[in-house]
């Protein structure tokens, strides 16, 4: 990150003591307060950014900031703690004087409060080496899939000046089903990227290549809101002639000038996630942004941009009720392999039957290469789910599958018995947006072997071994470890939870146990007769499996992900699992 | 920012299954509209025709008007349709128990016999 360019940072009048709120330390301000930076001297711009929150909601309060005695903007304080940048000017000594346009009184405590500073920072922007998030950005949080943070309806960022020949990756969450919310982009004023955004986690891609060099901009810049406006370093002359030097990348053009402006983008929303929603959070949320990252390859943002523009596509002739398509799925399933290696089957399995009906087909391979040939079907989906009656991490191109479907930015959901786990199968997974789901239904090696076989422990280490791994490479794989409630394994929900802890799973999965009129399976297994038909439960039963699960998921801080719920759309604010 | 209607999210009013134009199957058993499709609608090599097959055009033509296809009723795995036919045996209870959905001489006829048919009727629903 951008070194911080502070010697020493004194506080003056106005300031209270250091205080924790049992994440971080902050200071309360009073109504006025000051304090002195002793600067390096640098080059180029910087900044100097308060993190700063209060817990007078709903109010908002205006920061103004004076540095040297010039005024630098003016900024309303929202209650969650967030990020306020101001140009800053000078070197050697310089004097900030912070004042509040008003304070406030909380019971029991005597002291003019204002608002709650977590910390102050100087950054150079000369060299920024990955996002600064500016104004409009909430705190990092956990998120069930990587870590994100709120946007409000408006925030600004600024990318460092060397990503300016790429494209900006951004995964985004929207709450509208409906694609009414919808999210610009602006640099300097103008609109450089406009999407409709689609429902829950998806990525979008940003093409910062066409931005001309912010010097040369003949685009008023922002009108003065406190933003920060772009420098005017180029004279005349030099900008003509760079111009006409087309042979020069933009880069190189700006290295030679002597400048390495960063891109600052103003994201602004059309709508915001309604109060009513998160009536418990009172923050302005707007969308969920994961982390931004950036990369050079065309292809990518064309498939992106395909992805994109088909998906809303297929929204929309779904809410017309076409039955003849011009869009093309969102989520494909496929067919990776074909055998298992457990043998006889799981008692459940349909395996036997399956290999009758593909017939022929059972020898077809499928594999990276058929992927790709399956053009805009493979290049629509965000997601490819795996669905054969076979163990996929048995193929023998698994590796080449997964590294495929992760270069064109895939979500990989692979369902296993958890029986093939390798040095070279977890290596495959590790670091890869792939949802493993893995059937284990059984707590116990006991119960396990009524359904499979004998290597229930030998599975639990290997899960356990590949938790360690994958916190080494962001948390990836998810780790879903799937429950079919059945009666062998019924009285085993609350162990399993447990069990989830153990490997710290990202949820239990419920998965309904595959409806058969007249399934007509017997099998005689670990001492065990499983007959199908009595291992169905009834929908009261069904009801109450739920319900339990809903309160263990509560005690063990476990998430649920309920397939019995299939087609439902999840509550707001929650992602679907 | 703009003013907002009731369902300003848009989660109302969406198919009761968004599976046969959201998702696609491509499997060697064949290919299906949804992970829980009984039969397959055609055979896996004709993946590029099938995605807008007279199969396919049913399934949403009848989504489209807020009904379960026939295929989509023959996939009992799926629990949409276990819930749709659950709703639908309860209604049936129901009405089976309401004297006035009963025709005219039904009713008549239970009368004549003093309830005696209705009884048989329930004990049977039974």
């Amino acid at each position: 990150m951008e070194k911080p360019m502070v010697k020493e940072l004194v506080y003056g009048a106005g300031w209270y003591a250091e205080e924790h709120d049992g994440f971080q330390p902050f200071r309360w301000m009073g109504r006025e307060a000051w304090l002195r930076l002793s600067l390096d001297p640098g080059k180029g711009e910087r900044l100097i950014e308060i993190i700063a929150g209060h817990s007078f909601a709903p109010e908002k309060p205006k920061l103004k900031v004076f540095i040297d005695g010039r005024e630098a903007g003016e900024r309303e304080i929202h209650p969650a703690f967030s990020v306020y940048l101001f140009r800053l000017t000078g070197e050697g000594e310089v004097t900030i004087n912070l004042t509040l346009n008003r304070v406030f009184h909380a019971q029991g405590d005597g002291r003019e409060l204002g608002i709650m500073v977590r910390s102050i920072r100087v950054i150079n922007l000369e060299e920024l080496l990955e996002p600064l998030y500016g104004e409009g950005w909430y705190e990092w949080e956990k998120g069930e899939i990587f870590p994100f943070r709120w946007m409000q309806g408006e925030a600004r960022l600024f990318l460092p000046f060397s990503w300016r020949k790429g494209y900006l990756l951004m995964p985004i969450s929207s709450e509208y089903f409906n694609q009414k919310q919808i999210l610009s982009i602006l640099w300097k004023g103008k609109e450089i990227g406009r999407w409709p955004l689609l429902y829950q986690w998806n990525v979008y891609s940003l093409d910062l290549s066409e931005l001309p060099p912010s010097g040369f901009s003949d685009l008023k810049p922002e009108e003065d809101k406190g933003l920060i406006t772009g420098n005017q370093k180029l004279v005349p002359a030099e900008k003509e002639n760079l111009f006409n030097r087309n042979d020069l990348k933009e880069a190189e053009v700006f290295s030679r000038a002597g400048s390495s402006e960063p891109i600052e983008l103003i994201f602004k929303l059309n709508r915001l996630f309604p109060e009513r929603y998160h009536p418990e959070d009172r923050r302005e949320l707007g969308i969920r942004v994961g982390p931004i990252s950036w990369h050079q390859d065309e292809e990518r943002h064309r498939d992106i941009l395909f992805f994109h523009e088909n998906a809303v596509k297929n929204y929309e002739e779904m809410m017309a009720g076409k039955t003849v398509l011009t869009s093309y799925p969102t989520n494909l399933g496929i067919d990776l392999y074909s055998r298992c290696n457990v043998s006889p089957p799981c008692v459940y399995c349909l395996y036997d039957r399956m290999k009758i009906l593909e017939g022929k087909d059972k020898d077809v391979v499928v594999d990276d290469q058929t992927l790709a040939s399956y053009g805009p079907f493979f290049n629509a989906a965000r997601t490819v789910v795996n669905c054969s009656f076979g163990e996929p991490l048995l193929h023998p191109r698994f590796e080449e599958i997964l590294e495929f479907c992760a270069s064109r930015g895939k979500i990989v959901e692979l369902s296993t018995n958890g029986q093939a786990f390798t040095a070279r199968t977890i290596r495959a997974l590790l670091g890869k947006p792939i949802y493993l789901y893995v059937s284990l239904d059984a707590a116990s090696a006991e119960t396990y072997a009524k359904i499979r076989n004998e290597r229930f422990n030998e599975i639990v280490s290997n899960l356990i071994k590949l938790n360690e791994e994958r916190k080494k490479m962001k948390g990836l794989p998810k780790i879903f470890m799937v429950f079919m409630p059945m009666r062998v394994n019924l009285h085993e929900l609350e162990e399993y939870f447990r069990l989830c802890q153990r490997i710290e799973a990202d949820a239990l999965v419920l998965r309904p146990l595959l409806y058969l009129e007249k399934p007509d399976i017997r099998e005689e297994r670990g001492g065990y007769l499983f007959d199908y038909e009595k291992e169905l439960l009834s929908p009261e039963e069904i009801r109450k499996v739920i319900s339990q699960a809903e309160e263990l998921s509560r005690k063990y801080k476990i998430p649920v992900a309920n397939q019995f719920e299939f087609g439902q759309v999840a509550e707001p604010g929650r992602s679907k699992l | 920012m703009e003013n907002f209607e009731e369902d300003e999210l848009g989660l109302k009013n969406l198919p009761l299954c968004r599976e046969p134009w959201q998702s696609y199957y491509i499997l060697r058993r064949g290919i299906l509209p949804c992970c829980h499709g009984e039969k397959p609608i055609a055979p896996m090599s004709e993946w590029a025709t099938a995605w807008n097959g007279p199969a396919l055009q049913e399934i949403r033509r009848y989504l489209s008007q807020g009904k379960l296809s026939p295929y989509c009723l023959s996939s009992l795995g799926c629990p949409i349709v276990q819930k749709y036919l659950e709703r639908k045996k309860q209604e049936l209870r129901l009405a089976a128990l309401s004297p006035q959905t009963r025709p005219r001489w039904m009713r008549l006829v239970n009368r004549l016999f003093l309830g005696l048919p209705a009884r048989i009727y329930r004990s049977l629903q039974k």
